[in-house]
């Protein structure tokens, strides 16, 4: 005789075969529900979680025994109420009754944006033009030895790095025939750096120096027949570790005049 | 399609009653947990809208954008609840839907770098500012702005680039706190913002 489907299933299936399927369902089913609910809204992350701003309170003037001495301006180039960083040594820890000169002129109280010993935040002030950056500390002058160069972006040349692979870039200008010759400074890290000029330009030196934030390059050079308004000033390859960026460049027209220039942050820096 | 034998049928006719529900209720007992577990997750999904899932309102003129909090789980500070929102960012490529963080401690909203490129913004023209970042030094980042769209209609708000690629997309107050009443409730696990569709 044909045993009965119910009583052969209630035969079969006591209760406890019951649980046990369910507890093995259970723990088959439980972890990858469980991944599946934590990655549904939650994300892994290290590090700190925020800043704790401090009350600024201004002690009495305690200026640096040493000079103080300026290497760098950030960037080399800006408008009217850009900020410019000064990047150097023995400001002082506060401005107390030191002056920052940006294109000439003085920057006002509440153009000082951020003052430090080594650091000073400034915008450059509406009555300032293109030159030079210095500073007073406590009666003693640190000068920049370049010129920060105010510029509006039609009427101005733009210069910048282009990226050509891993290990060679190109310092191009664009947009400027009237220039005979200029310099280019460019900070980097791993040596060594080689140079070839572009078509009819001669590279006239090449210095290297150092400064508080890494090692740098100057190169002169001078442009023999200048009608063409977008150049390759020259190529230098490298070898691939670290960024190559310009700290700074100036162009100079046939009676010595300083070009305006800027460069689109994006093409300052190439990375290998 | 089952085929049952006539002798299987008129055996079944003649079950007992009891046994027969006992059976199926031992059946239906075998697939009991996952059966909960499908019920549980499908009333999540449909119920839980308001915290788990984006919702947005535009009616009269109001709109209301509720997003859940996101958990992110830090290396020293364990599971944090974390205003994350994901709204169209206006780029050259059309709008592109981005996560930014929802943070009301900043004052503007700040993008990274390659956002300045996907949205156009010549940051030789833009104003140049600087951001303190935890080392203390200065980095240089471009004022400018970008167009975000919350519930369909488009809002334009200030921004800042930063030179970085690696910064976080960061929703500030300029702009945004300004015109939309930004309410985090944290026993829900939601954000919800709201204003007016036309500003």
């Amino acid at each position: 005789m044909t045993e009965n489907f119910y009583d052969r299933v209630n035969r079969t299936l006591s209760w406890k075969r019951v649980l046990t399927f369910n507890v093995g369902l259970f723990l088959v089913l439980i972890i990858p529900l469980s991944v599946n609910l934590a990655q549904e809204d939650t994300e892994n992350r290290s590090g700190a979680a925020g800043e704790i701003d401090v009350p600024a309170v201004t002690p009495p003037p305690s200026y640096p025994v040493e000079a103080p001495r300026l290497d760098r301006v950030s960037m080399f180039f800006g408008k009217k109420g850009d900020t410019i960083v000064l990047i150097g040594n023995n400001f002082g820890d506060y401005q107390w009754g030191s002056s920052v000169y940006v294109g000439n002129v003085v920057a006002p109280a509440d153009a000082v944006v951020r003052w430090s010993n080594s650091i000073i935040e400034v915008k450059i002030p509406e009555t300032a033009r293109s030159g030079k950056v210095w500073l007073s500390v406590n009666g003693r002058d640190a000068s920049w030895d370049g010129n920060l160069l105010l510029y509006d972006e039609i009427s101005s040349t733009k210069v910048g790095l282009n990226r050509i692979s891993a290990t060679e870039a190109q310092f191009v200008v664009d947009g400027a025939t009237n220039y005979k010759n200029g310099l280019v400074e460019l900070g980097y890290v791993s040596e060594p750096l080689n140079l070839t000029a572009g078509e009819n330009i001669t590279i006239e030196s090449q210095t290297q120096g150092a400064d508080a934030l890494g090692k740098k390059m100057q190169i002169r050079f001078s442009v023999g027949n200048n009608n063409t308004a977008q150049r390759t000033i020259f190529s230098v390859s490298h070898p691939g570790i670290g960024a190559i960026d310009i700290v700074r460049a100036e162009l100079y027209g046939e009676s010595g005049n300083i070009l305006p220039l800027f460069a689109d942050p994006l093409s300052m820096k190439v990375l290998p | 399609m089952a085929l049952v034998s006539y002798d299987a049928h008129a055996s079944e006719t003649g079950v007992d009653s009891s046994t027969k529900w006992s059976a199926i209720i031992k059946i239906a007992s075998l697939f009991g947990f996952a059966l909960v577990i499908g019920l549980i997750l499908l009333i999540r999904n449909l119920g839980g809208g308001g915290v788990n899932q984006v919702t947005v309102t535009n009616n009269f003129g109001v709109i209301e954008f509720k997003v859940p909090y996101k958990n992110t789980l830090y290396e020293n500070f364990g599971f944090v609840q974390e205003p994350k929102v994901t709204m169209p960012l206006k780029t050259l490529e059309g709008y592109i839907d981005t996560t930014f963080l929802l943070d009301s401690g900043a004052v503007v909203s700040t993008l990274p770098l390659q956002a300045a490129h996907d949205t156009g913004v010549d940051l030789a023209r833009a104003k140049r500012i600087t951001l303190q970042g935890f080392s203390g030094v200065p980095a240089f980042a471009y004022m400018d702005k970008i167009i975000i769209q919350i519930g369909g209609v488009d809002f334009e708000f200030p921004a800042t680039f930063t030179e970085s690629n690696s910064t976080t997309y960061i929703l500030g107050r300029k702009g945004l706190f300004d015109d939309f009443t930004i309410n985090f409730d944290h026993e829900n696990r939601a954000i919800t913002i709201k204003g007016k569709s036309t500003k």
